[in-house]
């Protein structure tokens, strides 16, 4: 079957053929808002190259103290966008050498090239868009999505923008973020305008004639003699040791084997103390290790099934006390509470009933959604382990493997999902879980996908398909890459009217928060903030989507907004880690340190958002912030410089 | 084993663990894997760190590099005795500095501009012999704790992997590794033999030290003599112990301690530090250890080199640093990083970059 113009994604039409038609308002403006402002932008650009400037850029920025980043203001400019863009592009293929690029695949698309350079890709649409395009005359299709059109975005209300993405300012990324401008490596023979660096380029090593050069500089005249003896000091020190050899008493005693053994065990009694709690803290983590298996840094993995391991609970829960902690976590979830107190309620309903399928199900989802992976993937194993026919379980799942770069377990999984729901289609027996290679893995890509559109193609019209399909088959084209197929599904499940699971009204935010990703990781990062922006204005504590925005901002180098959105999600987190430390501390008492007690709080820890907050505080220049994020950072901290 | 990160630390001394600290800091911690024969709570001569002292002294070199570095690293350290003394083993102590003669002066005053509570002591107050004095708050550490303090760090809080293998060559990194994109080389005295880099600058400055029981020492205390380097370093969370040094043997390598040594550093010891003069110190041990050293300081470069098929790696070449590794490490490390900064942009991106459905 070929996969051309996004045929897969329904019956006859693809709803979203027409989303090539743009709404035709001028969204330049709307634009800089979201990017920046003014004349403002454009001189910290150049500002900030400046301050980077050389090897020593990274020193000084640690030594000095950071100075406050200037607000932007002033009316929005266009001009500051597109002087932006073009240093951006400059920059990109400036300094590096040309093999560096293969380090990220990425870096030649347009993903950090900012706004505007999307100038040939397909249109964002809005579910009033959707109804609208389904109803159109099914047959009418675009081959190919292209269009040549001025960019622009989306046309509908974006009321979580101006909240969220105020006083935007370019921060220090211009000149720090590029800084192969600055390190040219020695074939590329580029002279840099804003170069700092003294022209001692990478080599650090001081030869003689400089140790000579220092000493002339020196004030005091005897020293330079004393230097250049230096080197004859030590036959010196060797003869005088000899010379002392010769008169020395040479019984001296120092102590037996034991009173050495006591002095040693001296010493490492206070050590032994903290060994003892750092067994404790192991067992604590152990289950986190399990993830570092074979995890590959650049998110591909090789074809076995991830081990997980176990679920890991929080100690100390405040909802083991209470009743019914199920109904109490399905109350915060759909009313868009907090999710790491919504993880709680259902931990404490598994941990009261393990056979509680549907609290495992929404523990591994609020678990996802709170940008918390690995125990998502953990809580939802352990569902399909009770009930292996549960569909939700098998979605969210597919879609955590996704993420986690598992993709022959995430393909598999979705066969499971086709298989449960659509068993007639199934001809041949499910794929076993053994070893894949690159050649097989394809091979299983292609047969799901063919039974997914097998079961697209049952409804009788694109309009009545199963969105749920839709998703699924959305997943299938994102794991391959295929991101405007992607795109297409995500957006046709968006629009249907028909009631499946992955666009009811309890999980629309789920949707548009995939949508957004695709378009994200397809370089299309205006368009996926508008869809994170949906997402958020149902869900604020959507703490996944949250961070999306961040890396999304940090792709169109909006770096202090990409900031504020990785606290805000981070600060969602503390909310309940300071309400359950208090509430642990009145149950543990005075005989455990601070440091314990927050160990025991943060059971299940999101590295990414730590990593990608840290990263950002780099771009900016700020490494003071970056040292202080961590497990143990105190976020208010961070009010007093970021809105969140 | 193969390791699957873009980014590996060779050494696992304190020149690379800062380098993984540097990284990891960076948000860049699960990118990067640290491989080496020896790890935190190994002892053995060829792995120097856990045979330091260690303080932070003038005893580093006047170029401008080593200047840069100190600086930088003062200002790390005393970040980390501020705000965990305890769990990172380094530990603020006031110090006192002597000179016999070929004083530094040029250095002195660049140190007296970043040391706290620095002074320059008043001639009546020197002991006979001494020119030149002076005496500001410097952070003692515990070398060996301090390393294992790091290593538990990396892995726990910025999923920073450490894998226990001995590297038979440089290219053999890459060759092993195919993810590995970026090789940190910190492998101190190994520097000199190994295949891919020998570095015939790189010779060992082995020190003798003793450890001994002395709680009633307080002060670090330094003497630069002409031909003899003694100090009294108290060590930080060890019940009371202090370390008395010490030699500076250039281009010796031998692991041994030797009994007319201990004598010599007891009798300059005691001479020295009138703490350790008022009661008898319980000796409890001796030890050797070799510093790497380098004619020229430290080597801290960028190289790209090539393995098999055309293709190209970078090495990041960080080693030599001598008797500074503590007290320059972080430094190194940021210089070090710093130059391959646009690698790491790439590495960042398809780390934290990638949005999630």
């Amino acid at each position: 079957m070929s996969f051309l113009g996004g045929a897969e994604c329904s019956t006859g039409a693809n709803p979203l053929s027409q989303f090539t038609k743009h709404v035709s308002d001028d969204k330049s403006l709307q634009r800089d808002r979201l990017v920046g402002r003014g004349p403002g932008g454009l001189q910290e650009g150049m500002r900030s190259q400046a301050m980077g400037g050389g090897s020593d850029g990274m020193m000084n920025e640690f030594m000095q103290q950071p100075t406050q980043l200037p607000q932007p203001h002033g009316p929005a400019s266009p001009f500051a966008m597109e002087h932006m863009r073009r240093e951006l592009e400059r920059a990109q293929h400036s300094g590096s050498p040309g093999w560096a690029a293969e380090f990220d695949p990425g870096m030649e698309a347009p993903a950090a090239m900012g706004p505007g350079m999307q100038e040939q890709r397909p249109q964002g649409f809005s579910p009033a868009e959707f109804a609208k395009y389904s109803a159109m005359n099914p047959t009418a299709r675009s081959a190919s999505p292209v269009v040549s059109s001025p960019p622009s975005m989306m046309a509908y209300q974006r009321p979580m923008m101006g909240m969220g993405m105020g006083g935007m300012g370019m921060g220090m990324g211009m000149g720090m973020s590029y800084s192969p401008m600055m390190h040219s490596p020695g074939y590329q023979n580029q002279t840099p305008v804003h170069q700092q660096d003294k022209g001692k380029g990478r080599m650090v090593e001081l030869d003689d004639k400089d140790w000579e050069e220092q000493f002339a500089q020196l004030e005091q005249g005897d020293v330079e003699a004393a230097a250049k003896a230096a080197d004859a000091l030590d036959d010196e020190a060797n003869a005088a040791i000899e010379a002392e050899l010769n008169d020395m008493d040479r019984s001296v005693d120092f102590g037996d084997f034991e009173s050495v053994w006591r002095g040693i065990q001296a010493e490492t009694e206070t050590a032994r103390q903290l060994a003892a709690e750092d067994n404790f803290l192991d067992s604590m983590h152990a289950g986190d290790m399990d993830q570092w298996e074979g995890f590959d840094g650049l998110n591909t993995h090789t074809s076995h099934d991830p081990q997980m391991g176990d679920y890991l609970f929080e100690q100390n829960n405040l909802f083991n006390d209470i009743t019914n902690p199920f109904d109490e976590g399905m109350k915060i979830m759909n009313e868009g509470g907090n999710l790491s107190l919504a993880a709680l309620a259902f931990e404490a309903a598994v941990q009261k009933d393990p056979n509680h399928i549907a609290a495992w199900v929404k523990l591994g989802e609020a678990q996802a959604q709170n940008e918390k992976e690995t125990p998502a993937i953990r809580a939802l194993e352990q569902a399909l382990k009770i009930d292996p026919s549960n569909l939700e379980a098998l979605m969210s799942l597919a879609v955590s493997y996704t993420n986690e770069g598992y993709e022959s377990t995430a393909y598999r999984t979705l066969e499971r999902w086709v298989a449960t729901k659509y068993p007639s289609l199934v001809k041949e027996p499910l794929s076993s879980p053994a070893e894949m290679g690159f050649t097989d893995r394809h091979l299983l890509h292609e047969k799901v996908t063919s039974l997914f559109i097998a079961a697209a193609q049952l409804s009788p019209s694109g309009a009545q398909m199963d969105p749920d399909v839709q998703v699924g088959l959305g997943v299938l084209f994102y794991g391959i890459e295929e991101y405007d197929k992607a795109v297409d599904c995500f957006g046709a499940a968006l629009a249907s009217h028909e009631s499946g699971t992955t666009n009811s009204e309890q999980q629309i935010h789920l949707l548009w928060n995939r949508l957004g990703a695709t378009l994200a990781n397809s370089g299309r990062s205006e368009e996926a903030i508008d869809a994170y922006s949906h997402a958020l204005a149902t869900r604020p504590n959507f703490v996944r989507a949250r961070y999306n925005l961040g890396v999304s901002c940090i792709n169109i180098g909006c770096f202090s907004e990409a900031a504020q959105h990785l606290l805000g999600a981070l600060a969602m987190h503390r909310v309940v880690e300071k309400e359950g430390k208090e509430r642990a501390r009145e149950v543990v008492g005075d005989g455990v340190s601070e440091r314990d007690l927050e160990n025991m709080i943060h059971q299940n820890q999101s590295t990414n958002l730590y990593d990608t907050l840290r990263r950002v505080f780099g771009q900016m220049g700020r490494r003071d912030l970056a040292d202080q994020v961590g497990p143990y950072m105190d976020v208010e901290r961070f009010r007093g410089e970021f809105e969140f | 084993m193969s390791v699957s990160t873009p980014i590996v630390v060779v050494g696992a001394g304190i020149i690379g663990l800062d380098v993984a600290l540097v990284l990891a800091r960076q948000g860049l911690g699960r990118s990067v894997t640290i491989v080496a024969e020896y790890l935190p709570g190994d002892t053995a001569v060829e792995y120097t760190s856990p045979w330091a002292g260690c303080n932070f002294s003038a005893i580093s070199g006047r170029d401008a590099n080593a200047l840069k570095w100190d600086r930088a690293c003062y200002s790390h350290l005393t970040k980390l005795a501020s705000e965990n003394p305890k769990e990172s083993f380094v530990v603020r102590t006031p110090s006192t500095e002597f000179w016999d003669e070929d004083v530094p002066h040029d250095k002195i005053k660049a140190m007296s501009e970043y040391l706290e509570d620095f002074v320059i002591l008043p001639k009546e107050e020197l002991p006979e012999g001494v020119s030149f004095g002076v005496s500001f708050t410097t952070v003692t550490i515990n070398a060996p704790k301090h390393l294992q303090y790091l290593q538990k760090m990396l892995k726990e809080q910025y999923g920073v992997q450490f894998v226990r293998q001995k590297i038979p060559n440089l290219q053999s990194v890459f060759e092993a590794n195919p993810a590995a994109k970026i090789v940190f080389n910190c492998i101190g005295n190994a520097a000199r033999t190994m295949p891919g880099v020998q570095d015939y600058k790189c010779y060992p400055t082995r020190g003798q030290v003793i450890l001994v029981r002395a709680p009633h020492v307080r002060r670090n205390i330094m003497r630069h003599g002409k031909d003899y380097e003694t100090y009294v370093i108290p060590r930080p969370e060890s019940n009371g112990n202090v370390i008395l040094g010490g030699y500076m043997q250039k281009g010796n390598g031998d692991g041994a301690t030797y009994s007319h040594e201990n004598q010599s550093i007891l009798e300059r010891t005691t001479e020295l530090s009138t703490e350790l003069r008022s009661a008898e110190p319980e000796i409890l041990a001796s030890f050797a250890g070799l510093r790497p050293s380098r004619e020229g300081g430290a080597r801290v470069e960028r190289e790209e080199i090539s393995i098999g098929g055309g293709e190209k790696r970078v090495v990041v070449h960080n080693y030599g640093a001598g008797g500074t590794g503590y007290q320059a490490g972080y430094g190194m490390a940021l210089e070090a990083v710093q130059s391959v900064e646009d690698l790491l942009q790439a590495i960042g991106k398809s780390q934290n970059g990638r949005a999630k459905l």
